[in-house]
């Protein structure tokens, strides 16, 4: 079964890596994420499946494909098409696997006895009564983050690049008389 | 079922395979999409070893993952907007250098130019023939202006 879930991630991520257009890798993206799904159901944690699903697959991977589809162009880009430093980067990441897998397998971990699969409303009770304010600081944390990007994206223009730009329009028509006058 | 190593050896696969995305790709979404990879790795992890170990603490960690990478896609798609507007590009080795835009100029002496030295070209007032006088002004002018 693992080989199954390894050959999926290599698959889509081959895929997330190399497609030329974004669009193509962000929905290999996705797949990706569907696959984190499964291996959350297979924890024995079906809501972070469901709310992961939702998040990731749902709003996140929309709102990137928005801005995806903002700033598209007809043609490809060359920043799309050319990678930077691909095979540096594979040996680096493979190199980093297997020390990460080779790592994990000296570790040594009696075989999983079944669990009773945790039910949702544990979870709940939790969340809200002894990480009560933990819960309150991430909401919290989200409200910050939405003011902050709305105010980052309204800002087309920094203050200091919207002055240089006045000063040198009126430099200029403060020159063209003297211009005249030479 | 999967054995708990068998989940952090997938989950350390994701997260190499979003550490390899991040570092080649250029385009600044798909970088920012690779980092999200890498969180939702980290998060099957906390969530394997809290299954584990019978524990619902992990899969709280996890939510707050959750939380803290649609915070960061927030934030980060912004400024990917606020920067698109700038240079209308994705291609992030477009901001390899991000300084002042009019970094002052250094004199010979090593003092601060005054800005009112800075000349900018002008045009020859139009129905008039240019004298000799402007014409090499607007030539110098013109080799400021290269420089």
């Amino acid at each position: 079964m693992i080989y199954l879930f390894a050959a999926l991630l290599t698959l889509f991520g081959i895929g997330f890596i190399t497609f030329k257009q974004p669009v193509y890798s962000a929905l290999s993206f996705t797949a990706i994420v569907l696959v984190a799904c499964v291996l959350f159901v297979l924890s024995n944690s079906p809501f972070l499946a469901a709310a992961t699903m939702v998040v990731y697959a749902g709003a996140t991977i929309i709102v990137f494909l928005f801005v995806l589809m903002f700033a598209q162009r007809s043609k490809l880009q060359s920043y799309d098409v050319n990678l930077n430093r691909p095979i540096l980067t594979c040996f680096v990441g493979g190199g980093l696997l297997g020390l990460l897998i080779s790592g994990i397998r000296s570790m040594n971990i009696a075989p999983t006895e079944e669990l009773a699969s945790s039910k949702v409303a544990d979870l709940g009770k939790l969340m809200y009564s002894d990480y009560l304010w933990t819960v309150e600081l991430a909401g919290l944390l989200l409200l910050v983050a939405t003011i902050a990007a709305i105010v980052i994206a309204q800002e087309t223009k920094s203050d200091s690049m919207a002055k240089f730009e006045e000063l040198v329009k009126t430099r200029a028509e403060g020159r063209a008389p003297n211009g005249s006058n030479s | 079922m999967l054995q708990l190593n068998e989940i952090l050896m997938l989950s350390s696969g994701m997260f190499v395979l979003g550490l390899i995305g991040f570092l080649t790709r250029k385009n600044m979404i798909l970088m920012f999409l690779a980092v999200e990879l890498m969180l939702a790795a980290v998060a099957i992890n906390f969530v394997a070893f809290g299954s584990r170990l019978g524990l619902q603490q992990g899969q709280l960690f996890a939510v707050l993952i959750l939380t803290v990478a649609s915070c960061e896609a927030a934030i980060g798609l912004a400024l990917v907007v606020a920067m698109y507007k700038r240079k209308s590009t994705l291609d992030i080795s477009q901001w390899d250098s991000l300084h002042e835009v009019e970094p002052p100029k250094l004199a010979e002496s090593g003092e601060v130019e005054d800005d009112n030295i800075h000349d900018y070209p002008t045009l020859a007032p139009a129905g008039l023939a240019p004298n000799a006088q402007s014409t090499v002004k607007g030539g110098s002018r013109a080799a400021n202006e290269k420089a």
